[in-house]
């Protein structure tokens, strides 16, 4: 598997990376998390940043999601300009996810329920992007809690 | 053994399209070289940065410029940390000094950068020079710091309560500082509602709280305070210097995206090791690229509280007459925004306010003068403290 469109061709594209959009491929939005201190970190690395292990493993992230905070970028050559960016908190993880959101500007709130989704980009790749919950969804969730 | 500034000399920000980066530093080094009085031949250290943000760095740059420039040193190198490698330049020559091992050297930074881009063709270009937070942003098309500034100014509002109009009235006041300084791109006055009504750029920024990608270039010569005695030099002292960089670039993992301890905390090693207090401060520069972030960088160095930055600046606070004034110069929004030669025009700026040469623009009395600079998103900090 080769770099996509739009990476920098002078950095180091590691197995790690690879292995990121492979899963992604697979509809699977992972990281990898430390086996000798515990630590779950985003973006994965094949070293952890707490204990510079580098006995990591992956872990699919199914964690609570919520928006930190967000923006559109007007001149995205990517998607349909305007597109919106968010930083995304997942719970249990170390690590803000940045990514696109898939929802209006306007309809979007700091603190709000997202669930992941995976956006096909053309030549095998897929990226990961968010969602906001729907209302109805979260309340039957809830009530069946 | 203390270091001094003893010469400067900044060329007037904007655009200096087609021009040469070479042509340029000999022009800079060579006036600094008169305003200090001093001969060519007795520069012994030339720490530069890369030619621009946008435009591929040369490669041994600090050697061939030296060639340009007919220097001959003992200590030479291009410093690259982002917005903060000119003045890492100068606290590595300062060091040099300290140690005794240079008399009297040399920080230039010289920067052209690319305005016109052609789409689609310079995508994998723009890809490969700009992205930033590699390798996640440039796969979602994002090329620059602004969306990750407009997501810390968004959290800054919704945090701290903070309206955008209280937020504009800071890009006012630096316009209305720059109206006074002959090196300025922006001169035209602006209102709270020309902010606001400024371009969406991303969200909540609009154009007029953001800085200009300029071109620039400016020069500092720095002596030792033997060599200041010896011939008879005016200086302005580098009594301090703070630097902390976090374990973060751009997004932090962990903490809010409205908390800088990078800046506290160069703040007050460089206040402590200068033996001063924030209050002694007279007049201040620093590294606002947004209105946003201006304002935070203001707070964290403990200027204002938490959220108050906003309301001190419309009470006058930061103004040149104000309580602690802030960016006489124009800052970065209305002065501009030659990203590496950004913080040479700071400590000109307070090398000028210390010497009573500010003109239109200059702060009464100042006797202490603080300059701060930032790489990433103010995960890393330097703060300056200058004395006359």
């Amino acid at each position: 598997m080769t770099a996509p469109f739009g990476w920098p061709t002078w950095r180091d594209v590691d197995g790690v990376i690879l292995e990121f959009l492979q899963r992604l491929k697979n509809r699977e939005f992972s990281t990898t998390f430390c086996e000798k201190c515990g630590s779950t970190f985003f973006p994965p690395q094949s070293y952890c940043p707490d204990c510079l292990s580098n006995s990591v493993s992956w872990r699919k992230l199914e964690g609570k999601a919520t928006l930190y905070s967000f923006t559109q970028i007007d001149r995205s050559f990517r998607f349909a300009a305007p597109d919106v960016i968010g930083l995304v908190e997942i719970e249990g993880v170390k690590g803000r996810v940045l990514s696109r959101i898939d929802a209006p500007l306007e309809e979007l709130e700091i603190g709000m329920e997202l669930e992941v989704d995976f956006l096909d980009i053309g030549d095998g790749y897929f990226l990961h992007q968010f969602k906001p919950v729907k209302m109805q969804a979260s309340l039957s969730a809830n009530m069946n809690e | 053994m203390r270091a001094g500034i003893i010469g400067v000399s900044a060329l007037p920000v904007g655009r200096h399209e087609g021009e040469s980066t070479d042509v340029l530093a000999a022009k800079v080094v060579q006036e600094a070289i008169l305003d200090a009085g001093v001969s060519k031949a007795e520069i012994q250290a030339a720490l530069t940065t890369p030619e621009g943000f946008t435009v591929r760095s040369s490669k041994i740059k600090a050697a061939r410029q030296a060639e340009y420039l007919g220097l001959k040193l003992s200590s030479a190198a291009v410093i690259e940390m982002g917005g903060a490698s000119s003045l890492i330049a100068l606290k590595f020559l300062v060091r040099e000094i300290e140690h005794g091992a240079v008399d009297l050297g040399l920080i230039y930074s010289t920067e052209v950068e690319r305005h016109q881009w052609k789409l689609p063709e310079d995508l994998p270009t723009i890809a490969e020079i700009n992205a930033l937070y590699l390798p996640h942003d440039s796969l979602y098309g994002i090329m620059s710091a602004t969306p990750y500034y407009a997501m810390s100014m968004q959290r800054y509002m919704h945090e701290y309560g903070v309206t955008h109009e209280e937020i504009a009235k800071v890009a006012v006041l630096l316009r209305k500082n720059a109206s006074r300084n002959p090196l300025a791109q922006f001169t035209e006055p602006i209102t709270v509602e020309d902010v606001l009504s400024s371009r969406i750029v991303s969200p909540p920024l609009h154009l007029l709280d953001c800085s200009p990608v300029s071109d620039g270039g400016a020069a500092v010569l720095v002596a030792s305070e033997d060599y200041i005695k010896k011939n008879k030099k005016d200086a302005v002292f580098i009594t301090g210097i703070g630097e902390a960089h976090d374990d973060s670039h751009f997004i932090p993992r962990t903490g809010s995206l409205t908390d800088f301890p990078a800046i506290r905390k160069a703040t007050s090693e460089a206040l402590e090791s200068a033996r001063r207090s924030l209050e002694q401060v007279d007049v201040a520069e620093i590294y606002g690229v947004f209105t946003s972030s201006e304002l935070m960088t203001y707070e964290e160095m403990g200027f204002f509280s938490k959220g108050k930055a906003a309301e001190a600046v419309a009470a006058g606070d930061t103004a040149i007459t104000g309580r602690i004034p802030i960016n006489p110069s124009g800052g970065r929004l209305s002065l501009g925004h030659p990203f590496y030669v950004t913080p040479l025009l700071e400590i000109i700026e307070i090398y000028w306010q210390l010497t009573g040469k500010a003109g239109e623009r200059q702060v009464k009395e100042p006797r202490v003068g603080i300059v701060q600079a930032e790489h990433g998103m103010m995960n890393g900090s330097i703060v300056l403290v200058l004395e006359v």
